[in-house]
């Protein structure tokens, strides 16, 4: 194939697909031409674009075979289509009822349920207008976002005035576009005035206010009926929202305004257009609402319309450019109908740092979603003693157990392991390959420059045992940095110091350069470890998540591990990065401050480059003589079946030397009442039967403080017996460690300052994520809590937790 | 502004109509990824039908398609999420989310072929098979699915590649396989 000549104008496997597909509008001129040529050229390539189109024929056929399959609309929801097509109005009962409440909702604080309303209208439209304007192309993009996104953000400002400040303004600017965050934040206070006088007053703003408004009044005088009509407006005026803001609608909008007048200027609004449609549909919609409210007083209203329609109609709250994993709280399970609890350990700290990053340095609560309690926890160093140094098992495993502070009828049974510590000249060689982003989103302050100052400190920290590479990817990835020794810090910050951000990311291409090289100067028995610097965009080039992931587990197999260390905001895509560094045996932090990257990179240097077990899993067995039920807090996309616990093909947590995790189950002993389902009573009592299989176990005996038949003594206050497996770094075969665990009954007051520290963390983090479980506690108990048990706190590390629970206070009580 | 709601005027009717015999059937069976249930996916494409009737039909325009796909991915990630029977649509949260399949009497009505390339669909990342369905049920441009989706047209460009890729090796012979490895090779050198 080689020795064809190319057109000027090349083409990627999809474009020759997209082609074939007969969908290549979006193409470019000279990128058809290129195929077109090409195709004329080879025939090899006729052949592949035949089988393309032959495979995309027959994928339609069968699809649309399957779609005449589907059941149509009954005849009764046609019917009330029809009409509403016919005479405009929607007859409220025959159309079907839409949705189920939702409990939760119930539990919103009343705060949220004054702003949330009105947040998820105009933050809903503004990230959809967002959205759908990134998907349109980058000018329309820069042409309408801006004058949106004020829009939202002053009329929400306008409409909750004081009540909720500034914080929500920089909030919502935040949620339509992450990167006018910072100019916000660097004056710290939004300027009425300048949103005003971005504004000439479009009447798309006038009506998201008129709303908002009408809305916070109804509220705020308590009246049911009022809530009620509010409730369903809400509902539709999202829709004539969603409709005024349809990608056309926007399009006209938008065209009809060019140039555009920056914000400030007071130029000619462009949102006037696509208003006067919204206005109208609003019109209908009121009038929808009116019918629908009567139809929900005289009907059953938990079927009609949702209450607080806080849950985001239109998009979803995580449709920003920032992405995270939606995870529910680990519920209560019983001890009796689940004995078994599965874990893998995690030793992530990133969601801390970045929840950091919202309160500090946004002045607003994170998402919910962003919050993960277990990583929170485990950024704190807890004072638990390392293992012996004779002893086979590579960490310590420490249990306390004592009152839940927020509940306090219920039991905290705290499980801390502590990893061995390696003197920093005990450090194995490592051969390291930073493999860093530089593509045009990194070109921010904390972002690529932030990267450089990171790599000068941990340079300075290696020496001529270590090796160090670098890799940088973008629209083209390349080694930069040949392996070099680590002590030659000049030849290798000449490089760091040269980066320059630009270009779209193609990471794929790039991790492949980073673990050719990182093979080629193995070094074995040492750290081998790729480390990707990156704020997360993987969007662009041949790749997926999916790809990806069997990369990096090949080659974690092999023995290179990959750390991932998240940089900046905006465009931060959580969820991808823990999950790489997750399959590479890596561990994810997440890079805010120089101050972040003293800690991973001077303070935790060890722990983060030297794995001293790995696949770590937890199994905990209740004994339901003591618990009714139990609940692991955090560590919810860490779950485990009960049997992947000896299975050593499953994959779980690295620890790193020094590292300390800790784990909190809340326990509901027995006869204190817990809201659980009631499930009928085993016939057939306990099975138990899921530890066949330990018979010829390498088990190791200096931790082993007791055996398998201390669970059937069901002695006095015996709470859980603890089971641990692991792998050494370079093992296939695992090991295992267990352990009964009495409860002494020790009151909260007795219980040990990292005890009190690792509860605040645990309930402040169950406030942020809105759990459900969070009993009475508020930030105020949480700081107490804090602060009892903040212990040296060399670092000041448990002092800056102490002011983030106080800041998120404040910003709840605004 | 008056104070008329602006609706579809009696010769609409027979482009709602349309609209209805060509999208619902498609547009349930998209809903239903989201829902995982069929009678909420009903409910929700019957609602997204609702909002088309509200629709000014200048503002959808001829993106009827890209429109309705919009609205009921919105409401059926709503209900979704309302009736918490999974997560958020995330790229992640796909890798390890069940994929919804196309349900069994439908495939067994089907010919071999047919049941084939629906078998070899199944086998996808949900979000590979959401693009396909989006282009080759809903018959969308690589941009309709972009704005519906919220993924980047490359990505959208990217998924259908690996899809089509894939659905060919599974279910075409082994000299298939080889044609493609060859010609796919060549595209790497990039101008």
């Amino acid at each position: 194939m080689n020795e064809i000549d190319w057109p000027a104008y090349s083409f990627d496997d999809q474009d020759l697909t997209a082609f074939a597909v007969g969908a290549a509008e979006h193409l470019e001129d000279e990128t058809r031409a290129a195929i077109e040529a090409a195709l004329k050229a080879d025939e090899a390539l006729r052949d592949e674009f035949a089988a393309i189109q032959t495979t995309a024929t027959t994928i339609e056929a069968a699809l649309g075979a399957v779609a005449g399959e589907a059941p149509a609309l009954g005849m009764a929801a046609r019917e009330a289509v029809i009409e509403a097509a016919t005479d405009g109005e929607v007859v409220a009962g025959a159309a079907r009822p839409i949705v189920a409440m939702d409990d939760r909702r119930a539990r919103r604080s009343g705060i949220d349920r004054l702003v949330r309303p009105f947040a998820w209208l105009l933050d809903g439209s503004a990230l959809q207008v967002a959205s759908k304007l990134v998907g349109a192309g980058l000018a329309m993009w820069l042409v309408g976002l801006p004058v949106l996104r004020w829009t939202s953000a002053w009329a929400l400002y306008t409409a909750v005035d004081n009540e909720i400040g500034a914080a929500s303004v920089a909030w919502l600017a935040e949620r339509a576009d992450g990167s006018e965050l910072e100019s916000l934040d660097a004056r710290n206070t939004i300027d009425k005035e300048s949103l005003l006088a971005a504004l000439e007053p479009p009447s798309l703003t006038d009506l998201v206010l008129r709303r908002a408004d009408t809305g916070l009044g109804d509220l705020a005088l308590g009246s049911a009926e009022s809530g009620a009509i509010m409730e369903a407006e809400g509902e539709w005026d999202a829709s004539a929202l969603d409709i005024a803001l349809t990608p056309t609608a926007l399009a006209l909008t938008i065209r009809s305004t060019a140039p555009p007048p920056p914000p400030g200027t007071g130029g000619a609004s462009p949102a006037s257009v696509g208003a006067d449609e919204a206005a109208e549909s609003f019109d209908v919609s009121r009038r929808l609402a009116v019918d629908v409210s009567r139809y929900s007083a005289l009907d059953d209203r938990e079927t009609v319309g949702p209450r607080f329609p806080s849950d985001a109609p239109g998009l979803p709250p995580d449709f920003n450019t920032e992405a995270y994993a939606e995870v529910e709280d680990n519920r209560f399970q019983s001890a009796t109908d689940e004995p078994l609890s599965t874990f893998s350990i995690d030793v992530d700290t990133a969601s801390y740092s970045n929840i950091r990053r919202f309160i500090q340095q946004m002045g607003q609560l994170p998402p919910p979603s962003a919050v993960r309690i277990e990583e929170m926890i485990n950024y704190f160093d807890y004072d638990y003693s390392p293992p012996a140094p004779n002893s086979e098992t590579p960490f310590a495993v420490h249990v306390e157990i004592a009152d839940a502070p927020w509940m306090p009828e219920h039991r905290l049974v705290r499980i801390g392991l502590k990893g061995r510590e390696i003197e920093r000249d005990a450090r194995p060689d490592s051969n390291l390959v930073f493999l860093i982003d530089v593509s045009g989103s990194m070109a921010e302050p904390n972002k690529l420059p932030l990267v450089q100052r990171s790599l000068g400190m941990l340079v300075e920290q290696l020496g001529s045992r270590d090796r160090v590479g670098i890799v940088t990817y973008a629209g083209n990835s390349g080694v930069a940095l040949r392996s070099t020794p680590g002590d030659d810090s000049r030849a290798i910050m000449r490089v760091v110091d040269a980066l320059g951000a630009g270009g779209s990311t193609a990471g794929a291409a790039g991790i492949e350069s980073a673990y050719e090289l990182a093979s080629n100067g193995f070094i074995e028995g040492g750290v081998n470890r790729v480390i990707l610097l990156t704020d997360g965009d993987f969007n662009v080039g041949v790749t997926s998540h999916d790809e990806l992931q069997r990369i990096i587990e090949d080659q974690a197999k092999r023995g290179i591990f990959l750390s991932v260390l998240g940089f900046g905001m905006g465009n931060y895509k959580d969820d991808t990065l823990e999950l790489l560094a997750d399959k590479g045996n890596g561990n994810y932090g997440y890079i805010d401050t120089e101050a972040e990257a003293r800690k991973l990179f001077v303070e935790q240097m060890s722990g983060t480059l030297v794995t001293i077990a790995k696949d770590v899993k937890i199994q905990v067995e209740f004994n339901p003589a003591g618990v009714e039920a139990y609940r692991l807090i955090g560590y919810e996309n860490r779950m485990l079946a009960a049997r992947d616990f000896n299975d050593d093909t499953k994959d779980a947590g690295e620890i790193g030397a020094g590292h300390t995790v800790t784990a909190l189950y809340e326990v509901v002993p027995t006869g204190v009442a817990y809201d659980l389902p009631e499930i009928d009573p085993l016939r057939y009592g306990e099975g138990g039967a899921d530890d066949e299989g330990v018979t010829g176990e390498n088990r190791s005996g200096d931790d082993l403080l007791g055996d398998i038949d201390a669970l059937s003594s069901n002695g006095p206050g015996e709470l859980l017996f603890v089971k641990l497996r692991h792998k050494a770094p370079d093992s296939d075969v695992s090991t295992r460690v267990e352990f009964p665990v009495f409860d002494e009954g020790r009151s909260l007051r007795a219980a040990s300052d990292d005890f009190h520290f690792a509860a605040a963390v645990a309930a402040f983090g169950m406030l942020l994520r809105e759990s459900p479980h969070a009993g009475d506690a508020t930030f105020e108990d949480v700081l107490q809590l804090a602060r009892a048990g903040d212990g040296d706190d060399e670092n000041g590390y448990r002092a800056e937790l102490i002011d983030l629970i106080r800041r998120a206070g404040d910003i709840a009580r605004r | 502004m008056t104070s008329n709601p602006k609706s579809a005027e009696p010769h609409d009717l027979d482009w709602i109509i349309e609209a209805l015999d060509r999208y619902q059937g498609p547009l349930i069976r998209y809903a239903q990824r989201f829902t995982g249930d069929l009678e909420l996916a009903r409910d929700v494409v019957q609602d997204s039908f609702l909002r088309l009737c509200r629709a000014d039909r200048v503002s959808v325009g001829d993106q009827i398609g890209a429109w309705l796909y919009t609205v009921c991915r919105n409401r059926a990630l709503d209900v979704q999420k309302k009736e918490k029977l999974m997560g958020s649509w995330s790229d992640v949260e796909a890798l390890v989310r069940p994929s919804a399949d196309p349900p069994p009497e439908a495939i067994a009505a089907l010919n071999d072929e047919y049941r084939g390339v629906l078998s070899a669909l199944s086998g996808l990342p949900p979000n590979q098979q959401e693009v396909v369905q989006l282009r080759f049920q809903g018959g969308l441009s690589y941009r309709e699915i972009s704005e519906v989706t919220g993924l980047s047209v490359s990505n959208v460009g990217f998924l259908l590649h690996m899809a089509i890729k894939r659905v060919r090796e599974m279910v075409s012979d082994v000299a298939d396989l080889n044609i493609d490895n060859s010609a796919l090779g060549t595209a790497e050198g990039r101008a």
